[in-house]
């Protein structure tokens, strides 16, 4: 396990800055949002509206019937943003996390006991989120947000008579802690 | 300005809290042991009439459709789902097919589908739905319900469970039909042979997504998917079984 932590953060710091280590902008922290009952990240702004960070979440037997580890990488787009005060902002995004967990009993390429193409990879899975942020200090930002599978979106586009949007998708809430 | 922001908030607030796509905190409802009930509570009597649904993954709408059809019939005796339930193995996909069956008005009984055994779709289905493998009687008949998906299931197929349970009186469900690629023509060859040395009524599968019958030794059905909207529906009466492929615009004798 601390091994694909340590890799899993080295190829996220080596993609997003071509190779060279650069100390992440923010922390977060995150519960629920289908990323996990705690899920601890490090990002990067890669502009005033970009960011892309990493996270790592678990959620424990008692909440999820068994023990769940995932890694994820999220990319954040700012669209909107709205100045309540000095150091009060409100900014509206979207973002699309890339969600893997390394459960035993799952894959991300077909084992060969399956004929070819039997099934798409059952450990990943992607995420579409709308949300906002409350910046209520330099150096803190509070969030919430509402996230979709790829399942739940494609599942909805076949079947909008019997699902409802409403009964699909998780919140999300965290903090946001500025590094630098 | 603040009152608006708090609003906001309200709205995400209503939503559903989830942690994991791939969580398995269902129910402990095992519904199949509960409409098992309900079917021994019935009178028995011959002919009998079982309505034949399959491979709903995805399509719950379609599902639901099909067990308002069927609501609309007075002759059907209980209702099988012969597996792939899903498409993922997700929890959040059973829940779909577990709500949606609720409307039916005949006992409705599963069997594990492929797809159903990825990722924790086995935990979840035993949780929700019961044992993978199961029997039970109606009338002089034994229905067996034979979990044979055997890439998804470590040390499935059970083959000398299914030569305990086989007899002349015994109607075979499971979701892989004796065609399949996944299994070898060794294996096809000794599971139509355990067939023909009991001398079993008929076989019926999915996993095909489309209805199909044909007769070898034995008589075979492949019930359709539920995107096609047709269902399958067997009448058994105390020598022979009847195979029909119906729509709601009537049935078709196979």
């Amino acid at each position: 396990m601390k091994y694909l932590i340590i890799i899993w953060i080295s190829l996220f710091s080596s993609l997003s800055y071509g190779f060279e280590f650069k100390t992440p902008d923010y922390l977060s922290l995150q519960t629920g949002g289908y990323t996990g009952f705690a899920t601890l990240g490090v990002g990067y702004k890669l502009n005033n509206i970009w960011d892309l960070e990493t996270q790592m979440g678990y959620t424990p037997y008692s909440l999820g019937g068994i023990d769940i580890t995932t890694f994820d990488l999220k990319v954040r787009w700012y669209h909107s943003k709205l100045i309540l005060d000095d150091n009060m902002l409100l900014l509206g995004y979207f973002s699309s996390t890339f969600l893997y967990s390394n459960d035993k009993d799952m894959f991300v390429v077909l084992p060969a006991k399956y004929p070819r193409k039997y099934y798409d990879p059952s450990a990943i899975r992607w995420l579409f989120t709308f949300g906002s942020m409350f910046q209520i200090h330099d150096k803190y930002s509070f969030y919430i947000d509402y996230s979709y599978t790829d399942v739940e979106l494609t599942k909805y586009y076949n079947n909008y008579e019997y699902l409802s949007l409403q009964n699909l998708g998780s919140i999300g809430l965290g903090i946001k802690y500025k590094i630098k | 300005m603040y009152f608006k922001i708090c609003l906001l908030f309200c709205l995400f607030s209503c939503g559903r809290l989830e942690y994991s796509p791939w969580s398995v905190d269902v129910p402990d409802t095992k519904l199949n042991n509960k409409n098992l009930y309900l079917i021994s509570k019935q009178r028995q009597e011959y002919p009998f009439k079982v309505a034949l649904l399959a491979d709903p993954q995805g399509h719950i709408q379609d599902f639901r459709k099909q067990l308002e059809l069927l609501n609309s019939r007075d002759d059907i005796s209980f209702t099988v789902v012969l597996g792939d339930l899903t498409d993922y193995g997700l929890k959040e996909e059973f829940e779909w097919v577990l709500n949606a069956s609720r409307i039916s008005n005949a006992p409705i009984l599963f069997i594990p589908g492929n797809h159903d055994g990825l990722a924790n779709g086995k935990k979840i289905y035993k949780q929700m739905f019961g044992e993978y493998s199961y029997t039970f009687n109606y009338a002089d008949h034994k229905f067996v319900m034979w979990n044979n998906n055997k890439l998804e299931w470590q040390g499935e197929p059970n083959w000398p469970w299914l030569a305990s349970q086989l007899n002349s009186k015994s109607i075979l469900m499971s979701h892989i039909p004796p065609i399949d690629d996944v299994y070898q023509s060794q294996e096809i060859k000794y599971w139509k042979q355990l067939m023909q040395d009991k001398n079993i009524p008929i076989s019926i599968h999915g996993h095909l997504h489309k209805n199909m019958f044909w007769s070898d030794d034995i008589k075979h059905y492949v019930a359709p998917a539920s995107v096609t909207s047709k269902y399958g529906l067997l009448t058994v009466e105390k020598d022979s079984t009847i195979v029909e492929t119906c729509t709601k615009n009537g049935c078709i004798k196979e």
